[in-house]
């Protein structure tokens, strides 16, 4: 019997996977279960928590628990396919260790920086924190405080928060965590078109007969993507794949033209294209001519650094790095032309004929070119430069917004589009690709948030670099930082991060599911909800918006970071935080709380309770009485309707798979910017860069320049970091799931073997990573998935115990503000 | 593992997997595969894509598995789609697509 009913489990599993891999008739799927839980188990949707490629998993809760999660079949994302991560979604849940009530430092029975953790009530927990808010913003004003989020807020989470900061406390000292990852990549689109985010989609995987990937490891960090790419190659065996990086890593089993280049030098090889492009006489002229113009860029912009270092102080335009001035076509040309061949194989070292086959994907008129980046371009001390000159190749062709034409930048984060970019918890952003600079976009802002006008400040906030330098400082006092692990990512972390948590001075609050390092070195942790312990939205790299219901409930005391940020709200009056002219000017607004202001405002509060879907729970709604998520998706939407930012109806997305927006008459857009596929593009004009106000996208001319820090004869390796597979970003979720732990549980040094063997040091060997700033110990590996050219070694990040960013440089791009976290200098040696 | 332990054991373990590689190695993938206990290649494509099922003991298994065939030479991608604990111990429940999947979404 026991045979007999195996074998039919298989057959059942064989059929399922054989329908995933387009072979034979559909079938369901599932895991983690034995036969007799099916009856009592129910299935919804809800997007991975994980990584920007927007996955849709089918989540199975049975009673208070979620018990398993599968690829969902009807997701055009993953088409049924889930990554090994994706597959143990449910037990990021159910840590040992997860945070289930409030943690205050106390001495002596009250709050003291130097005492130990001790569990409080969310009253008392709220009473200390907003007495240091207070006190900071009495001593100091708006400046003084910060707020640090995250790609893994919610969309509705991200905007009460941009919302709490930038009106109620009239400050704009707030960044997501997205800033050291996609800041690059959104900077890089306002340049070169005006208008954030890919004007293509996952669709052009399908369509394109080459690949090329700059710097990025899709088969370790976008997995499920990478198996549409080899998918799309190995059933059209036309399709070229190119595959750039500064090591060999698991991507390269795809590569048709596997290239190692020398960290920096990107920036050489894309002129170099363009120069081929230029010279070979393949250049779209019909687009060119009719939409593009062509801009010199400021060069010698300074690598981001305090202003007092010797590089900051040297470099010509530090101050107005993004500056560009119109050119002609043959000032381009002639700016191109010095990346010849030879020059850029000699800088690269990356041989000539690799290089022209590189250069000959993108030429050949009659090849549809997709080329994907990531961190390698975006973290990145030129990362807006990659990405303006990607564009320039695509644009010199005409090989953009067309099915398999396209210039795409993959995403770190589940919504660092949906929420970071498109929500804008920027320093200097506003929703729907505003700024708080413009008044005319304040002014917006203001009206559709029913707020006195004047009230949002016009100057930028610090950015997420310089609050770390200004917490160590003690300029910024009162922190809070939520869905994020901060001291563990951010780049310096011994002269800046973790000085700065620990500035007497300031006074730290980590939100947060889990004790991660940040946590333990804040003052408050307050415990948190996650994934779908509450309803929530996610948008992803395709500029598709998910939503998901609230699953089951979280874990003790722990609230969802929408409840903290509303109820932390209740604890200020108008009164304690705006000035008296803007009250005098509007007296209705006297002695009403940030949260009446804020969220009770008519928008908000508008949906009653009796609109939530019965057959969910939902705390938050509950509690403050009135359907929070609806309201706040709602009035958030209200800035991008009309203005090529459209979303649907909220409901919509709880019953579809997401759309890309813009969302027009109901109907999702694929790519942006061409006549047919884009409905904001005028009629004849073929294409339209509306991003622009002519509709022209600018190609900029843009030099090589050296990095912030090389090998030299003290520290004489190139030091990378990232991700693996089995990890996401810090590992504070799959650090705590057993299997993904046990897979790979410490971060290793992957070094070259004539290295290794130079160093007197065998794999497994421990060995000291030292840079000018800090060291760190861990082990040897010279074989394995990544295989690093001779003087560069790669160490992963997501390992607590091994604090990588103690080594980094925080030098960031100097118009994007992201730091580089691909090039340093270090030495290595036998411990 | 044996198969007389896969055989008598009161839980099990099975998965399934989508393994794309290089069409030419896939006559090793097959011979190298072929030869593990518990695993059987139910088809696929010319063009490189198998589809196997595991039988195991542990959930561990599955992923060793899969890192496993991950590092053959030539195979690029390997994704699980389907994993069941089959626990002889349980009362037994018919299994049809339509309870095992997700159709009522």
């Amino acid at each position: 019997m026991k045979v007999t009913r195996r074998s039919f489990i298989k057959a059942n599993a064989a059929a399922t996977a054989a329908a995933v891999a387009g072979v034979t008739l559909p079938a369901g799927a599932s895991n983690l279960i034995t036969a007799s839980d099916q009856t009592k188990l129910k299935w919804s949707k809800a997007p991975c928590r994980f990584c920007g490629t927007g996955c849709s998993v089918n989540v199975a809760t049975r009673g208070e628990r979620v018990v398993a999660t599968h690829g969902d079949i009807n997701s055009p994302v993953n088409k049924g396919l889930n990554c090994v991560k994706g597959y143990f979604l449910s037990k990021i849940l159910y840590g040992k260790d997860r945070l289930q009530q409030p943690l205050l430092r106390k001495k002596n029975g009250k709050y003291d920086k130097q005492g130990e953790f001790t569990t409080v009530s969310w009253d008392e927990a709220f009473d200390v924190m907003a007495a240091q808010f207070k006190k900071t913003l009495k001593e100091k004003g708006p400046e003084g405080v910060g707020m640090f989020g995250s790609g893994q807020w919610t969309v509705m989470e991200g905007y009460a928060a941009s919302k709490l900061m930038k009106a109620g406390f009239r400050s704009n000292n707030i960044e997501p965590n997205a800033r050291h990852c996609m800041a690059s990549a959104v900077a890089g689109f306002m340049r070169t078109f005006g208008i954030d985010e890919p004007m293509g989609c996952y669709d052009d995987m399908e369509s394109a007969d080459a690949f090329v990937l700059w710097g990025s490891n899709m088969a370790e960090m976008h997995p499920i993507l990478w198996t549409r790419v080899t998918d799309r190659r190995l059933s059209a065996p036309h399709v070229k794949v190119a595959v750039l990086s500064t090591f060999e890593h698991r991507s390269y089993e795809l590569a048709d033209i596997p290239m190692i280049f020398t960290p920096q030098t990107d920036l050489a090889i894309l002129n170099y294209i363009a120069n081929y492009i230029i010279q070979n006489d393949k250049v779209n002229w019909e687009f060119v001519d009719k939409h593009t113009n062509f801009h010199m860029g400021n060069d010698d912009i300074g690598y981001g650094l305090r202003d007092e270092h010797p590089l900051q102080k040297k470099a010509k335009n530090a101050g107005k790095a993004g500056g560009s001035e119109k050119i002609t076509f043959e000032e381009y040309a002639k700016f191109v032309s010095k990346y010849d061949a030879k020059y850029v194989s000699k800088l690269s070292g990356v041989p000539e004929s690799q290089l022209k086959q590189l250069a000959e994907l993108y030429a050949d008129p009659n090849r549809k070119v997709t080329s994907f980046w990531t961190m390698g371009f975006n973290q990145h001390t030129r990362g807006v430069w990659c990405n303006n000159l990607v564009y320039n190749i695509h644009l010199l062709t005409g090989k953009i917004s067309t099915p398999g034409n396209s210039p795409f930048s993959l995403t770190g984060q589940p919504s660092a589009c949906g929420t970071a970019r498109e929500v804008g918890t920027f320093c200097h952003r506003l929703p729907a690709d505003m700024v708080v600079a413009n008044p005319k976009h304040r002014a917006i802002a203001e009206k559709i948030w029913k707020l006195p006008s004047g009230l949002i400040p016009p100057k930028p906030g610090f950015h997420a670099v310089q609050h770390n330098r200004k917490l160590r400082d003690g300029e910024m006092n009162a922190y809070w930082i939520q869905v994020n692990n901060n001291l563990q990512a951010a780049a310096n972390m011994n002269e800046e991060t973790y000085p700065g948590y620990r500035n007497p001075n300031n006074f730290i609050v980590v939100s947060d599911a889990y004790p991660t390092v940040t946590a333990e070195a804040a003052d408050l942790i307050l415990p948190t909800a996650m994934w779908v312990e509450k309803e929530g939205a996610y948008g992803n790299a395709e500029r598709r918006t998910q939503t998901w219901y609230q699953l089951t409930n979280a874990p003790g005391e722990a609230r969802s970071d929408t409840w903290q940020l509303m109820e932390f709200a209740k604890r200020f009056t108008t009164d304690e935080v705006w000035p008296a002219d803007i009250l005098d000017a509007n007296p209705e607004y006297k002695g009403k709380t940030l949260y009446e202001v804020l969220f009770r405002n008519g928008n908000v509060d508008k949906f009653p309770l009796k609109d939530i879907n019965p057959e969910y729970e939902n705390q938050e709604s509950k509690h403050f009485g009135f359907y929070v998520q609806k309201g706040l998706f709602e009035e958030y939407a209200t800035f991008g309707r009309g203005k090529a930012h459209d979303l649907a109806d909220y409901e919509v997305y709880h019953q579809t798979r997401g759309l890309r927006w813009p969302v027009v008459d109901g109907k999702e857009t694929l790519w942006r910017y061409k006549e047919g596929s884009d409905p904001y593009v005028k009629p004849g004009t073929g294409f339209e860069f509306y991003g622009k106000p002519d509709g022209r996208a600018i190609i900029f001319a843009l030099p090589y320049e050296p990095a912030a820090e090389a090998p030299d004869k003290e520290y004489p390796f190139w030091l990378s970091t990232g991700r693996v597979l089995e990890h996401w970003h810090s590992g504070s979720m799959t650090q705590r799931v057993p299997e993904l732990h046990k897979s790979f549980p410490s971060a290793v040094c992957f070094i070259h073997p004539d290295d290794a063997l130079a160093l007197g040091v065998r794999r497994g060997d421990e060995v000291k990573v030292t840079s000018r700033r800090g060291e760190i110990r861990t082990r040897v590996e010279t074989r394995g998935r990544n295989k690093p050219p001779k003087g560069l070694v790669y160490v992963p990040w997501f390992d607590a115990t091994q604090l990588i960013n103690k080594v980094t440089l925080d030098a960031t791009d100097p118009i994007s503000k992201q730091t580089d976290f691909k090039k340093c200098a270090v030495r290595i040696e036998k411990v | 593992m044996t198969a007389e332990q896969l055989e008598n054991a009161d839980v099990v373990h099975i998965s399934s997997l989508v393994v794309h590689m290089r069409p030419d190695v896939m006559a090793d993938v097959t011979d190298y595969l072929d030869q593990k206990p518990g695993l059987e290649i139910q088809g696929g494509n010319e063009q490189g894509k198998m589809v196997v099922t595991l039988e195991t003991l542990t959930e561990h298994a599955v992923l060793d598995a899969i890192s496993e065939i991950n590092y053959l030479p030539g195979v690029l991608s390997t994704s699980l789609v389907f994993h069941q604990i089959d626990d002889a111990r349980e009362e037994q429940t018919a299994l049809t697509p339509a309870n095992v999947g997700v159709e009522a979404l």
